[in-house]
């Protein structure tokens, strides 16, 4: 049963000082190389839910494996070598003094010799194209810079399956679809499963699957295409229009004459230019 | 403040800055200790001769060194003349009340200045051309051996260096912080003490707030890294002990040997 990499079974967690339970009875399998969005309002569960997948909470009852292993104390360390986690805000994963020194982090956490962590460090720069930022420090760097950072020092580690926790959030479109374009790319060379948690439709239009977390509850597991078809009202999902969507849906509503239909920012461009030189 | 250099790393290239952390370190305090073995002009000049070399091969202007320590001077002249006025014996050359100059006074504030001198410049260059980082991989190697007392050296070096890595971001919080409160009309630095005291709280409490988030995620994320204090780890950064570094040990050392030689 190698092909479910992830089988998440009747899982129920609740922090200590809180009254009702974070994760309620939830249950999933993931398979080898699928990119799975996971949506939902804030609060209900999703940050909790990855926390319990790479074994930085403990589980109250159920049981969740990773290619076959159940996740426990002892087999911890080993499972999350294979799990790389990026998280939302870039400054609060940034260890090292240096670009170089942060990638290697994780390594000297895996014992890695010094000459293995060179070719790797040099390799991932290469892959996220930061090579020429490779001493700087991190102060120095942007909101999408640190996070490219943070994904290279996963990336270093190879890992089976990537989860994302709202990591393209915090920083601007063009950052976001450059992070994207980067995991994409690397998950279908190394047949790399993706789990990301995001309220971003460009992004979720990029996965296989999409769950809906709402109170500690799993209440939807579709596909991108059927999401988009029965959604009526976004807000329902906590999901954001892209910034293109969103300013033409205004420009129409103020009588533009714009096509009804998706653009993306190119084409918006576009669109307006030939407006203005109608008028 | 400005041209205060005390404290601060001036990046470089020199055969100063590219000596190995540990071993800079270590003979910067070797030499701490071996002037207060000088007492006398020879023995001092010695020392100075060699505070003058590390300052050449570090490529530190002259000038911008002297400009940088001077708010330092200040205080070692009150340190001088506390000295030359209260110190008795020898000589009296001049007495008014329950000050007086004698002959010993002269010559021990003489030598305190000199100490003075000699203990800021070496510690002022040692953090001129060591970067914060290199400080803490140095302290790391020094307290190496205290591992064996299973004393954490690792875990607080890791530590010092991730406090280093975020004096950056608070710094940058703290400016958009008081922009913030400035904005809602608190008044920063203005007024008289207990004012200014008081008008550090908006700034403070939002500031230790985002600290503490800083330091929550920060350590899950490095969990999720595969930290563990527990577990070995190996390490990406080294400094090699290199020719340079037997030279200056070599020179430091017969220097001392001089001074030994050469004393009162
Ligand atoms: N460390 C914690 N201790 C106690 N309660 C927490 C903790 N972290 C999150 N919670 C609570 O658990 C619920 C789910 O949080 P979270 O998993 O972060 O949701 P999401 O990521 O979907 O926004 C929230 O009500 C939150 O207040
Ligand atoms: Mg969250």
């Amino acid at each position: 049963m190698l092909n479910n990499i992830i089988e998440v079974k009747n899982i129920n967690f609740k922090y200590n000082d809180s009254e009702t339970k974070t994760i309620n009875n939830i249950s999933f399998n993931i398979k080898t190389g699928e990119w799975v969005s996971i949506i939902g309002h804030n609060g209900s569960g999703k940050s909790t839910l990855i926390k319990l997948l790479d074994g930085l909470v403990q589980l109250d009852s159920g049981s969740i494996s990773m290619n076959g292993d159940e996740i426990n104390e002892k087999n911890v360390n080993k499972i999350r070598k294979n799990i790389g986690l990026v998280f939302q805000n870039p400054d609060n994963q940034f260890v090292g003094a240096t670009v170089e020194d942060d990638i290697a982090f994780g390594l000297e956490n895996y014992q890695f010799s010094r000459d293995e962590m060179i070719k790797i460090i040099d390799n991932v720069l290469d892959l996220v194209d930061m090579q020429k930022y490779r001493k700087h420090e991190p102060s120095k760097l942007s909101g999408g810079q640190k996070q490219r950072i943070a994904l290279a020092g996963v990336l270093a580690l190879n890992p089976k399956i990537l989860i994302l926790d709202e990591s393209t959030s915090m920083i601007d479109p063009q950052g976001r679809n450059n992070i994207l374009n980067v995991i994409d790319e690397f998950s279908r060379k190394s047949n790399m499963t993706v789990i990301s948690i995001t309220h971003d439709v460009e992004e979720i239009k990029l996965s296989n699957r999409v769950l809906l977390l709402s109170n500690g509850e799993l209440v939807e597991d579709t596909s991108p295409e059927k999401l988009f078809e029965n959604v009526k009202d976004l807000e329902e999902y906590a999901l954001e229009l892209p910034f293109s969507a969103q300013l033409s849906k205004y420009l129409i509503k103020h009588k533009l004459q714009l096509p009804n239909r998706y653009m993306n920012e190119g084409e918006l461009i576009e669109c307006i230019k030939k407006l203005y030189l109608k008028m | 403040m400005e041209n205060f250099i005390f404290g601060r790393y001036m990046p470089g290239n020199s055969l100063v800055h590219n000596l190995n952390p540990a071993m800079k370190i270590l003979i910067s305090f070797y030499f701490i200790v071996i002037v207060f073995f000088a007492n006398n002009y020879l023995t001092y000049a010695l020392l100075f001769f060699l505070c003058f070399i590390s300052l050449y091969l570090s490529k530190i202007s002259f000038g911008f060194f002297l400009k940088g320590i001077r708010p330092l001077i200040l205080l070692i002249i009150i340190t001088v003349l506390l000295q030359l006025f209260f110190s008795a014996g020898g000589h009296i050359y001049f007495s008014f009340w329950i000050f007086k100059i004698t002959s010993l006074g002269l010559i021990s504030a003489a030598y305190i200045f000199m100490r003075f001198m000699l203990i800021i410049t070496i510690s002022t260059l040692l953090t001129l051309t060591t970067s914060p980082l290199a400080i803490s991989y140095g302290i790391e190697k020094i307290l190496s051996p205290l591992k064996k007392i299973h004393c954490p050296v690792d875990t607080i070096a890791l530590m010092i260096s991730i406090a280093l890595r975020f004096v950056p971001t608070l710094t940058d919080e703290a400016t958009s912080i008081m922009n913030a409160q400035r904005s809602r009309g608190v008044d920063f630095g203005n007024g008289n003490l207990v004012k200014r005291i008081k008008s550090l709280i908006p700034l403070l409490v939002p500031l230790f707030v985002s600290a503490f988030k800083h330091a929550d995620e920060l350590s899950v994320a490095m969990e999720a890294r595969g930290y563990s204090p527990e577990m070995k780890r190996t390490k990406f950064k080294s400094y090699l002990i290199g020719m340079n570094d037997y030279i200056s040990m070599m020179l430091f050392f017969v220097i001392s040997l001089m001074i030994i030689f050469f004393r009162n």
